[in-house]
């Protein structure tokens, strides 16, 4: 008897537990670099989810809806492209965000050397 | 003889090799917004082909870029660049055309070492020194004709990089009103390193139309009044070939030497202002960058 109560016990605090655990993901690259801007910049991401719920989940980039899809089918990659700083967001179906990130965009450190016209000592 | 020419710039750019020079610290490569200054002395001549024609001694030779992010001025050219990618470029400019050096007095070489011959405001015709006729044909001495003004030429440029390589392509307007005429330029230019040696070398074709030679080596009654001396020029291909070296010294100083010969063509050498069939240049000295 004790022992069924002891079990009962455990079980009811490690289901609470394991619903109380938050969704969480992890998306690698966040960072995209493009040449310049206004470029175009295409981001492949690699998606790790951990306790999501079962329910129908949508992925939105800046407001825009990418995707939607059940626990089962959610996607472990997607492609984008951004051409500027782009806020990632998943809601479920009654629009609550549960997960965001944001994902950047970088240009390289303009040069400050440039390739010569014409060649040296040409004046004459 | 162009078949020959093609095949030797297609294989330069096939065949030499040599270190990967990049845009890092060397010559072709300049510092955005900053004045590029540099300046040579030595011994060298720059032929001229005309008849009485004084050769251009090249004792200074200045260099003189500044380059922002599209727009740029280098050795006299003012241009601005639309496309500057790692392997295409693209500009529009504007030059002098320098056809008019070997006729005028104000020609920057000619300031800075004033020679003795330039063309006089009105055309006095002089009997030809007989020493200076090539067989049976007359001449005139640029000391006797009308003067010849200066051009300024619009054109555009392409340009295709590979390796220590690079194509280049240009076609040019007289955008002054002067003579109206047309060049196309046809370029292959190669650099690279050899032990502590930077060299560079040039090989092209220029294409003037005949209303540019006409203007410059055209013989009318502007020039004398003797029709035996009428002459009118056609378009005509000039082939050219340089070689650049330099080997530093230290972070400012170097030796450089430049070579140089482009030939005539016959469009342009049966004009009797016309007595040598290519024009040749050497300079050899030391270059000081600022």
């Amino acid at each position: 008897m004790e022992l069924r109560v002891i079990v009962l016990f455990c079980s009811i605090f490690f289901c609470n537990q394991v619903a109380a655990q938050p969704p969480a993901w992890t998306l690698q690259p966040s960072v995209c670099i493009a040449q310049k801007r206004g470029d175009e910049c295409q981001l492949n991401l690699n998606i790790e989810t951990e306790n999501m719920p079962s329910e129908q989940l949508c992925l939105f980039l800046d407001g825009q809806l990418l995707t939607c899809s059940r626990l089962a089918y959610f996607p472990k990659e997607i492609s984008i492209a951004i051409q500027q700083d782009a806020l990632l967001e998943l809601k479920n179906k009654s629009q609550k965000v549960l997960l965001s990130k944001h994902l950047l965009i970088k240009y390289p450190k303009s040069t400050s050397q440039r390739r010569r016209i014409r060649p040296p000592w040409s004046l004459f | 003889m162009y078949t020959v020419f093609f095949r030797l710039l297609i294989l330069l750019s096939m065949f030499v090799s040599g270190t990967l020079l990049a845009c890092s610290s060397d010559e072709t490569c300049v510092e955005k917004s900053n004045w590029h200054l540099g300046i040579a002395l030595g011994v060298g001549v720059r032929t001229n082909p005309l008849v009485d024609g004084d050769n251009i001694p090249l004792v200074i030779l200045p260099d003189i870029a500044w380059y922002a992010e599209k727009a740029y001025f280098d050795n006299g050219e003012l241009g601005y660049q639309w496309i500057n990618q790692s392997q295409f470029a693209f500009e529009t400019f504007l030059q002098l055309d320098r056809e008019t050096a070997f006729f005028s007095f104000v020609h920057p070489a000619n300031i800075l070492f004033p020679t003795e011959g330039f063309a006089p405001a009105e055309p006095v015709f002089t009997a030809s020194p007989v020493e200076d006729i090539k067989a049976n044909q007359p001449k005139l001495s640029i000391d006797d004709i009308a003067n010849r003004k200066w051009a300024i030429n619009g054109g555009i440029r392409g340009h295709y990089f590979f390796s220590n390589g690079e194509w280049q392509l240009a076609i040019q307007q007289d955008v002054s009103n002067v003579h109206k005429g047309q060049q196309v330029l046809l370029e292959y230019s190669h650099r690279w390193l050899w032990q502590s040696f930077r060299l560079g070398i040039r090989i092209g074709t220029d294409w003037k139309s005949s209303r540019l030679i006409d203007y410059y080596y055209g013989v009318s009654q502007r020039d004398s009044p003797f029709s035996e001396f009428y002459f009118s020029g056609k378009s005509g291909w000039q082939t050219y070939l340089s070689v650049n070296v330099q080997k530093p010294i230290n972070e400012n100083w170097s030796w450089l030497a430049n070579f140089g010969y482009r030939k005539l063509p016959n469009s342009l050498t049966n004009s009797p202002l016309v007595e040598q069939n290519y024009i040749g240049n050497v300079f050899l000295g030391v270059a000081y960058r600022f």
